[in-house]
């Protein structure tokens, strides 16, 4: 075998348009281009504006549990555009005169790198960022229990990604679908190194994911303020709590059924292969033991924010604190005994399907119960339509229709009749985009002022929200209409003149999804721009009800000057109400803060290539880098130096700079909240009156 | 906005539906399948309703600047509503619950549909389906069956795992290696159908698919007499070829044969890769296959065989 492995020239992602030009192989080598010519521009750009040392210094070294959330969310937005694009490219080829100007197989790498990226590397950082940026702040911790082990997960999931992005660049990526069912992606039917690189990344990410589950939940059993019981934690964190566990349950059966696979292609095994006794069913069964909780990772932390969002823009307490919390529990129990209704479709009993579909439509209790909360709370308020209220309205509507088609899915005989068809693709788009990324937008739009001291642009965040909205519709109640009259999903072209009307108005909706996604990179533009007349130093631009709105913004970051003492749900809307904008300070002590380090970077970037050694069987790669990982967690693990101090004399005067900051900043009324005039000090003065 | 819109994209589909789905059932358990959807989708009116209409509602209504409606900062809890959400959703769930057992096992694919059904047995293949009427005869792409009678196809596959659909008979179920599993379905009317597989398996994945004609009883049996080839012409070829335009009609495979094929997919394949490199001479022909299906189905006279 050769020190490079399987890797030769034909890898090279402009070498088979040379060989065999096509449309597709163009739209490949052109993929390709931009991966490099991106990747270039960004290294000439960091080398120009001298930003090498303040990205590793400030950023890339650093242990705040803020700027590791940032980085997520930042990574998880560069992805979102490759999947945007992708899906576009994918609606455009299915318009075009049949067959299209993709090959099937270039049609399936699209179609499995946008599930693939869309869940692991779009959905999973955007969560896992919101929660590391807030969480914390939220229940009055300085940190996340481990931060050194938070910069490792996160490098991780950038090394997954990494991964990904090379594909388009170096080899192929996998074709059997997000879900890489074998023994199609066995090593007879798919033998190059695109399952690979599908297991490979998703191993970095899916620890990296495991070990973030462990950290936000220990976080919250550990760090939570005094006086913060349980039961008066804000919701978001009651939803973290919930997928951190899912999380550190559900990423397991992932990584065991992808090594288990890598073993079938590699190692002469027949876990799934049907020689030698092996059984396809069993990967079925694994991948969908994580996959079923997979979904409510997603989903819940945006019904966390959900959760914050609307009271805040309604002017109101949460209707059913405690109802929420509940069905937030049920949901999460609930999730591990579903699975099954992923594949009624395999043989087995009909008592065993409809224990599976009672079970599932039993999630609807839990759920339906959050959006009438949620409702109840909008009502007899005083509804203010920021963007993050309009993501949040947009998603109470549009989720409902997708309830709607999950309970008819439930039903095994209906699944019979609409599993893997374009019915099925239509449902869980309309459960994940309103269910998740406009929850994360929510998120990112209500938050956003706490790492970066500034608002973001309402009028660019509100034509974004219409353009997903409308976008949304046009695209996928056209896939939910052909995918009943028969069309099925994954398919890289249609003959059916009657399907035509529905695939063009579905190219436009993703066109519309397209616009909003630009609306939003226009919203961080001019936002960066205006930040000036964005900023909200005073630290409660909404009239905010959590605690994360006390502290000024943007957040310092020691977070906390003093650690509260936590009476109620809502201290901070107690503290607003006995007249105080500042909250009274506890006790001033000294503390530690980890130093920043480079080692977790490190660490993951020797995993990554170790993956990509295992990818295109460099062994000797592979094991090399495993050992200097492993070198470089125990150099970790002896250095004793790893914290600075900071003194209470330095928190004091921290405390008194913010407390002159709110004292000089003049208050403004709801009515200018979106107006210059909002320095983050605002009030409804009717009720003051 | 929304819903008026859907409702119109619902009229229009509805009157312009006349397509391979389960919403034109050629058959009872199609039938079935599109009445339990129907149902289900009103089921679920009561508890959804409420959030679509009272959603926009409650939009206007409690807008801060020109709303009329009253302002309770701090009302946070209400046992009624609580009784009626909790208790609603719950009813509806033990509604539907009950509605799934009864369901799924009265549309049990494993149950016969009728006594004495038409056995067929199914084999899926890169990127073909072989059918066999055992001691009868065996097909390719192509399966007739009479009208008004109960059928059971048994169903496995070589190589990748593929899903077998006739959607206007029945509903789905996986032809995998290494297994059997079967399908149960009436046949209706007279009607040329189409099934196909809908698990992506590669790169001719849009011509897996088959004939299904549901013909008069005199007819099937005439066409069970109809003339054949050898079985081994059908196995040497069906293992080499990556999709199939040859002959269609054969002589039956010998007793036992596709029990045993279901358990050594070998014996249906000479196990090549699904995903080939764009210049490989097997790609090419797949290309030429697909180019070839387009134009004939271009060619073909439109309109439905209700």
């Amino acid at each position: 075998m050769s020190i490079l492995g399987s890797l030769n020239w034909d890898d090279i992602f402009i070498v088979p348009w040379f060989k065999e030009p096509s449309t597709s192989t163009a739209i490949a080598a052109g993929a390709g281009g931009i991966v490099v010519l991106g990747a270039l521009a960004v290294l000439v750009l960091l080398t120009v504006k001298g930003w090498w040392k303040p990205l590793y210094k400030e950023w890339i070294t650093s242990l705040d549990h803020k700027k590791i959330g940032v980085i997520y969310i930042v990574l998880a937005a560069i992805m979102l555009i490759r999947g945007v694009l992708e899906a576009v490219v994918m609606r455009a080829q299915q318009v075009a005169p049949a067959p299209g100007f993709l090959s099937v197989e270039h049609h399936a790498e699209l179609f499995s790198t946008h599930g693939t990226i869309m869940i692991f590397f779009v959905a999973m950082p955007l969560l896992i960022g919101l929660i590391n940026v807030v969480m914390p702040l939220q229940i009055g911790a300085r940190d996340m229990e481990f931060p050194f082990m938070n910069a490792i997960s996160l490098w991780l999931s950038v090394g997954g990604a990494a991964l990904v992005m090379a594909s388009l660049v170096i080899g192929k990526f996998e074709t059997g679908g997000w879900t890489a069912y074998p023994p199609y992606t066995g090593a007879q039917l798919s033998p190059n190194e695109g399952v690979d690189y599908w297991i490979w990344s998703l191993m970095l990410t899916g620890i990296g994911t495991t070990l973030s589950g462990i950290n936000f939940a220990v976080t919250i059993y550990k760090q939570r303020a005094p006086g913060m019981t349980l039961m008066k934690m804000p919701i978001f964190a009651w939803t973290t709590l919930c997928t951190a566990i899912l999380m550190i349950f559900a990423m397991m059966p992932l990584a065991v059924c992808s090594l288990m696979l890598a073993l079938d292609r590699h190692a002469g095994f027949h876990f799934f292969t049907a020689d030698a006794g092996g059984n396809m069913m069993n990967f079925a069964n694994l991948f969908w033991l994580f996959g079923h909780p997979e979904v409510y990772i997603l989903i819940l932390p945006a019904f966390g924010v959900f959760s914050h969002v609307i009271p805040t823009f309604s002017g109101k307490k949460l209707y059913g604190y405690t109802s929420l919390v509940w069905a937030t529990i049920a949901i999460a129990v609930l999730s591990f005994t579903v699975w099954v209704h992923h594949f009624f479709t395999m043989g087995q009993t009909a008592h065993l399907n409809a224990i599976f579909g009672i079970a599932t439509i039993t999630i609807g209790v839990p759920t339906g119960v959050k959006v009438y909360n949620w409702m109840l709370t909008m009502w007899r308020g005083k509804l203010r339509f920021s963007t993050a209220m309009l993501f949040s309205a947009g998603f109470m509507f549009t989720f409902v229709i997708g309830g709607i088609t999950g309970v008819m899915l439930a039903n095994p005989v209906i699944s019979f009749a609409a599993h893997n068809s374009l019915f099925l693709v239509a449902h869980f788009h309309n459960m994940l985009i309103p269910g998740l990324l406009f929850g994360m937008f929510a998120g990112i739009n209500y938050w956003f002022p706490l790492c970066f001291g500034f608002r973001l642009d309402e009028k660019w965040g509100v034509r974004s929200f219409w353009c997903w909205m409308i976008g949304f519709y046009l695209t996928f109640m056209p896939l939910y209409a052909i995918g009943l009259m028969g069309a099925p999903r994954r398919m890289a072209f249609f003959t059916d003149p009657a399907y035509m009307p529905w695939l063009i108005i579905s190219m436009i909706g993703a066109l519309t999804v397209l616009a909003g996604l630009t609306c939003q990179v226009i919203q961080m533009y001019v936002s960066v721009k205006n930040r000036e007349d964005l900023m909200v130093p005073a630290g409660d631009p909404w009239d905010g009800r959590g605690l994360e709105w006390s502290l000024g913004c943007p957040v310092p970051e020691h977070d906390f000057t003093t650690i509260p003492h936590i009476t109620s749900r809502e201290p901070w809307v107690d503290a607003k109400a006995s007249g105080l904008r500042v909250m009274e300070p506890t006790e001033f002590v000294d503390i530690e803060l980890p130093k920043n380090t480079g080692m977790g970077f490190w660490v993951a970037m020797v995993a990554t290539v170790g993956a990509f050694g295992m990818i295109f069987q460099m062994w000797w790669l592979a094991a090399l880098c495993w050992v200097g990982m492993w070198v470089l967690v125990l150099v970790r693990s002896y250095n004793t130096d790893w914290e600075h101090h900071i003194s209470a004399q330095e928190l004091r005067a921290d405390y008194e700079r913010h407390k002159h900051v709110v004292e000089t900043t003049p208050k403004v009324s709801l009515d200018d909240e979106f107006t210059s005039k909002n320095r983050g000090l605002i009030m409804d003065m009717e009720e003051a009156v | 906005m929304a819903l008026p819109a859907s409702f119109a994209v619902a009229a229009l589909w509805l009157s312009g539906c006349a397509e391979n789905g389960v919403m034109t059932p050629s058959g009872p358990i199609a039938a079935a399948e599109k009445s339990h959807m129907i149902w289900f989708f009103l089921w679920m009116l009561p508890v959804c309703l409420p959030i679509l209409i009272g959603l926009p509602w409650i939009c206007i209504k409690y807008r801060r600047k020109g709303g009329k409606g009253a302002y309770r900062p701090n009302w946070s809890h209400s046992t009624m509503a609580e009784t009626l959400i909790w208790g609603g959703s719950t009813l509806t769930v033990i509604l539907l619950g009950v509605l799934i057992w009864i369901n799924t096992i009265g549309e049990d694919p494993y149950k016969h549909t009728g006594a004495n059904p038409i056995k067929v047995q199914v084999v899926g293949s890169e990127w073909k389906w072989m059918f066999i009427y055992p001691g009868k005869m065996a097909t390719v792409n192509k399966v007739v069956l009479p009208q008004h009678t109960p059928v059971e196809f048994d169903i496995t596959a070589a190589g990748a795992m593929q899903s077998f659909w006739i959607p206007r008979l029945a509903g789905q179920i996986y032809a995998m290696p290494g297994m059997q599993t079967k399908m149960n379905m009436t046949t209706g009317d007279l009607a040329k159908l189409e099934g196909f597989n809908s698990q992506f398996n590669g790169a001719a994945f849009p011509l897996d698919k088959f004939e299904v004609d549901v013909v008069s009883k005199q007819d099937y049996e005439s066409f069970l007499q109809s003339p054949r080839q050898p079985w081994n012409d059908l196995l040497t070829e069906f293992k080499k070829v990556a999709t199939w335009n040859g002959p269609q009609i054969f002589d039956a495979p010998p007793k036992g044969w596709w029990d045993k094929a279901s358990m050594d997919p070998s014996m249906v394949t000479n196990g090549g890769a699904a995903i080939l490199d764009d210049h490989d001479p097997e790609q090419k022909s797949i290309d030429e296959a697909i180019h070839s299906e387009l134009h004939l189905s271009q060619n073909k006279p439109q309109g439905d065989a209700q």
